[in-house]
């Protein structure tokens, strides 16, 4: 498809931009214009653009430069902080995830002795019969855990505990820095 | 019509958002300059965004997340023309972000396409304002803004194509089947008087 084209499109846009167009210095570009049929086309479109916005310009509702300013502020200061609590949040989970872990340890660890206590208390605890069943339980399931990692319950427990101190550690150091 | 903004996702525009961790150091403009650049640019966007849309309120919205956006972006240069036409960028792809949402809100089986037709709403808000008006809502969306751009900016083919993401190449052709088009619905609402 051929386009039709006229070199001096560009000058007649910018005159039209410029007020040239009205005045004395856009007589020769206007009796261009008025014989090239491009030209001619492009002033019928481009007015009418430059009286919409006109238009429009008159109409605009704008808040103040200092309001965008500071609203732009504070959304990139909330996204820096989301951002930043992310790291944390996830320390967090897996701190959760280790010291449940380690407790559970600790818990099958120490039932024996746990349940003694329990018993050999002077407040009336009552251990229900099935504790006994609960602790098999934790037991077995902890030490299956283990050796799905292919280490002994004991090194399970150290593990997970370090773990656990290490993220407490990290998630406070984080804490630190930022404030 | 109040639009939800942090629905908006910019999926055209490259780099508006700052990368992890570059918030603070993305404002590159203190307040001072954006002041000046606020002034200079706030209503030629206002009037931009809202003839292309058609909308007002919409325009509103529209400005304010445009700055929003621009203020966060790593610009890669200090020069006044890059940094304006990147703001209509911004603007232009919010623009067509909410139409994409709105024609799927209306038309859930119809995929939205760059080349959408002249908004109904538009049109039918527009009914009964000026012959200009309604010759404009006539238009599609992307043909407003070619022709916006290219009489009202002043801008270049290469510059109309930065702002809505084409080639310069595709700009000559479709600036002028748009100018051909309002030609013609000018002369056809009678608004063809022609210049002094």
């Amino acid at each position: 498809m051929t386009i039709p084209q006229c070199d001096r499109e560009r000058q007649v846009i910018d005159a039209l931009r410029s007020g040239r167009w009205s005045g004395p210095w856009g007589e020769e570009i206007r009796e261009h214009a008025a014989a090239c049929p491009v030209c001619s086309e492009v002033v019928l479109v481009a007015e009418a653009m430059r009286q919409a916005d006109a238009q429009a310009q008159a109409e605009a509702r704008l808040p103040s430069a200092g309001l965008v300013w500071w609203k732009a502020q504070l959304a990139a200061r909330r996204a820096a902080e989301e951002r930043a609590a992310q790291p944390i949040a996830w320390v967090e989970r897996m701190a959760q995830f280790f010291g449940v872990l380690a407790l559970v340890g600790v818990g099958v660890w120490q039932w024996p002795r746990l349940v003694a206590w329990l018993r050999g208390s002077k407040r009336p605890v009552r251990v229900p019969d099935v504790s006994a069943g609960i602790g098999d339980c934790a037991q077995q399931v902890f030490q299956s855990l283990a050796r799905g990692f292919g280490q002994s319950p004991a090194y399970l427990l150290l593990v997970s505990a370090g773990v656990f101190l290490a993220l407490l550690a990290f998630a406070a150091y984080v804490v630190w820095r930022e404030e | 019509m109040n639009v939800p903004m942090r629905e908006i996702t910019l999926t055209e525009l490259e780099g508006s958002s700052a990368p992890a961790g570059l918030a603070e150091q993305a404002f590159h403009m203190d307040e001072q300059t954006f002041r000046v650049f606020y002034q200079k640019t706030s209503r030629p966007l206002w009037s931009y965004l809202s003839r292309i849309s058609g909308d007002a309120t919409l325009a509103e919205d529209l400005v304010q997340e445009s700055y929003y956006r621009f203020l966060r972006a790593e610009l890669k240069s200090d020069d006044e023309a890059y940094q304006k036409n990147y703001l209509f960028r911004i603007g232009t792809n919010l623009a067509r972000d909410h139409w994409r949402r709105a024609t799927r809100r209306d038309q859930p089986d119809v995929e939205a396409t760059e080349e959408m037709p002249a908004d109904d709403r538009t049109a039918e808000r527009v009914q009964q304002s000026s012959d200009l008006e309604r010759a404009l809502a006539r238009l599609k969306p992307r043909e407003r803004e070619i022709l916006w751009l290219a009489y009202v900016e002043g801008s270049s083919h290469k510059e109309i194509a930065e702002v809505i993401g084409l080639r310069a190449a595709s700009i000559r052709l479709l600036l002028f089947r748009a100018r051909r088009k309002m030609a013609d619905l000018l002369r056809h609402t009678g608004l063809s008087g022609g210049s002094k």
